[in-house]
């Protein structure tokens, strides 16, 4: 694909989110859309991050979190309108993601996985045990970004945000950091042997990535209303890896696929009651890591590949 | 005189207590090509690593055109004049053929679209041009290597460290990179070639150093160290 068409495709989901909205929607389809740029923005900007800079921190639905939870904070304490919370931010969870970074640099292996899974972890107790604040449980408050039940509103910034993320990741992938960060994904040692800054492509992989989680959590916040530490369950950070893996993790559209199927399911099978929804998820995503190794835009092109030789090497005999 | 471009002198490395380059002294003038040759472990590619600054000398000093690089990060500004390739090809798996060669202009602030032009010009000069938009790891270990070399092109460096450029390569390549290397070197880049292939290599470097068990076993010209004994001793040891 064409660096335009990538870029047309930004402009499509902008477009959409408009049109939806204004020939309006079931309520409960607006809802699955509106949830579906949020887990967009989450596995799309974790699959930057995992997928294309090699970096697989479990901190990612955390930093959401810290958005969210930081958006109410300084809507409530401060009065600040939730508008200037996707200001705002996503600046604070870029902070958080370059210090994310720092430690990314000083760690091997499976230890990256580890204690950014203990950082979100920690936040979660802390957000349960400050409950005086956070509401803990009970879960913690703030007002509507647009007053009544109306959601066009949401539904248009739903397609806007999906389109910034794709604007965004086009600018990083197609930049010179997004080759410098694949580099470092596929042979660090090489990478900072020809002379790459492993130090700052690191921590930019992270600030960038976790600004985006941050704006996903900031319209989280100011969608739902009310917050509550589960938004960064284990399981909340399983579905958004699940996502990126089964679209296919390193493509640019990976994590679109993988929300598109992953919602569509959850969508059909919600009436089994919510535990029976992880299970048939965990279920499939397991068939396709199985089948499809890399994810299923993968599997598609090769698909797609194969049919193209066949009607070459068709061609070629013929004549 | 030849300006001098590359000078280590009393370099040393040591892994443990393993020392796989033990005091060694190098000098390279501009435009001169030195094969590096010696048996399999004699510390060869360690001692490119030092150079590079992959690897951090426990003692010695390294001079890189007329600045101290000693104990410098490869990605500092002071080794931009540096190009060295990889025994093994340095390819980065999911990136194609163009991108990988791209990387090296892109550590010279180069951006991003000049880079990939020019890498798509150096991979054309080395044959690989039909391949171009291939992902390396679906490439042969040979046009990996020749990917590597091609980033020979986009650095037009001061000095360059190739490592094994020619293994796995068919005749027909060996022949294009000879030329491209003697045409560096005769507009004044400062070359250490490792190789096991000693006509070719031979065939272009003014002097010869050899390596064994991490020491300077001897140095010479190719006549007198095809002559020379004690270097068959030392590949035989
Ligand atoms: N990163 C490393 N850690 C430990 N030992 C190493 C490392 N790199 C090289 N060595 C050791 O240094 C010695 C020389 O290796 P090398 O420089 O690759 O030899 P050559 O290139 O001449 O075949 C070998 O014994 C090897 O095991
Ligand atoms: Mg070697």
């Amino acid at each position: 694909m064409t660096k335009s068409m990538h870029y047309a495709i930004a402009a499509i989901f902008a477009v959409s989110g408009v049109a939806i909205a204004s020939i309006g929607v079931k309520p409960i389809f607006a809802d699955l859309l509106i949830l579906s740029a949020y887990y967009l923005l989450l596995a799309g900007s974790w699959n930057l991050l995992a997928g294309f800079a090699g970096q697989y921190s479990f901190a990612h639905v955390g930093l959401a979190a810290a958005g969210a939870y930081g958006t109410a904070a300084i809507v409530n304490a401060f009065g600040v309108s939730g508008w200037l919370a996707f200001l705002i931010i996503p600046v604070f969870t870029a902070a958080i993601g370059g210090l994310l970074g720092l430690v990314a640099l000083r760690v091997r292996g499976v230890q990256l996985p580890l204690i950014t899974f203990a950082f979100a972890g920690a936040f979660a107790v802390f957000l349960a045990a400050a409950s005086d604040i956070t509401g803990g449980s009970m879960g913690m408050q703030l007002p509507k970004l647009v007053a009544g039940f109306d959601r066009s509103p949401y539904l248009i910034l739903s397609g806007l945000l999906v389109a910034a993320f794709f604007v965004i990741q086009n600018l990083v992938l197609d930049g010179r950091i997004g080759l410098l960060m694949q580099s470092v994904r596929d042979e660090e040692e090489v990478a900072r042997g020809i002379g790459v800054d492993i130090f700052r492509i690191k921590v930019y992989a992270f600030m960038i990535t976790a600004g985006l989680a941050g704006l996903a959590g900031a319209f989280y916040a100011n969608y739902v209303g009310v917050l509550a530490p589960s938004m960064l369950s284990m399981s909340e950070m399983g579905m958004v890896v699940a996502m990126a893996v089964i679209g296919g993790l390193g493509h640019r559209y990976g994590a679109l696929v993988g929300v598109i199927v992953i919602r569509s399911l959850e969508h059909f099978v919600r009436g089994f009651g919510a535990e029976y929804t992880l299970v048939i998820i965990t279920a499939v995503a397991l068939l396709v890591v199985l089948f499809f190794r890399e994810g299923i835009i993968a599997a598609v092109g090769k698909r797609l590949d194969r049919s193209v030789q066949q009607r070459r090497w068709a061609s070629a005999k013929a004549s | 005189m030849k300006a001098i471009v590359l000078e280590a002198a009393g370099l040393q490395k040591a892994f443990g207590g393993n020392r796989v380059i033990d005091g060694v002294d190098f000098r390279l003038t501009a435009g001169e090509l030195v094969a590096l040759v010696g048996p399999n472990g004699a510390g060869k590619t360690s001692f490119l690593n030092l150079i590079s600054g992959q690897f951090r000398p426990n003692a010695g000093t390294i001079v890189l055109d007329g600045h101290d690089v000693t104990g410098l990060e490869p990605k500092a500004a002071k080794r931009r004049p540096l190009f060295r390739s990889y025994q093994n090809g340095g390819t980065f798996g999911k990136l194609t053929a163009v991108e990988n060669i791209a990387m090296t202009g892109l550590v010279r602030d180069m951006d991003r679209k000049t880079a990939e032009t020019r890498a798509a010009e150096a991979l054309r000069r080395v044959g690989l041009g039909p391949v171009a938009d291939w992902p390396a790891e679906r490439l042969s270990g040979g046009q990996r290597k020749l990917i590597d070399f091609a980033r020979l092109l986009l650095a037009r460096p001061a000095v360059a460290l190739l490592d094994e450029p020619t293994a796995g390569v068919n005749p027909v390549i060996m022949e294009v990179m000879r030329s491209i290397i003697a045409e560096m070197r005769d507009a004044g880049t400062g070359f250490i070639v490792i190789s096991h292939d000693l006509p070719w290599v031979f065939g272009l470097c003014q002097r010869v150093v050899v390596l064994a068990a991490g020491k300077v076993l001897t140095m010479g010209t190719p006549d007198e160290i095809s002559a020379d004994s004690r270097v068959r001793e030392a590949y035989l040891a």
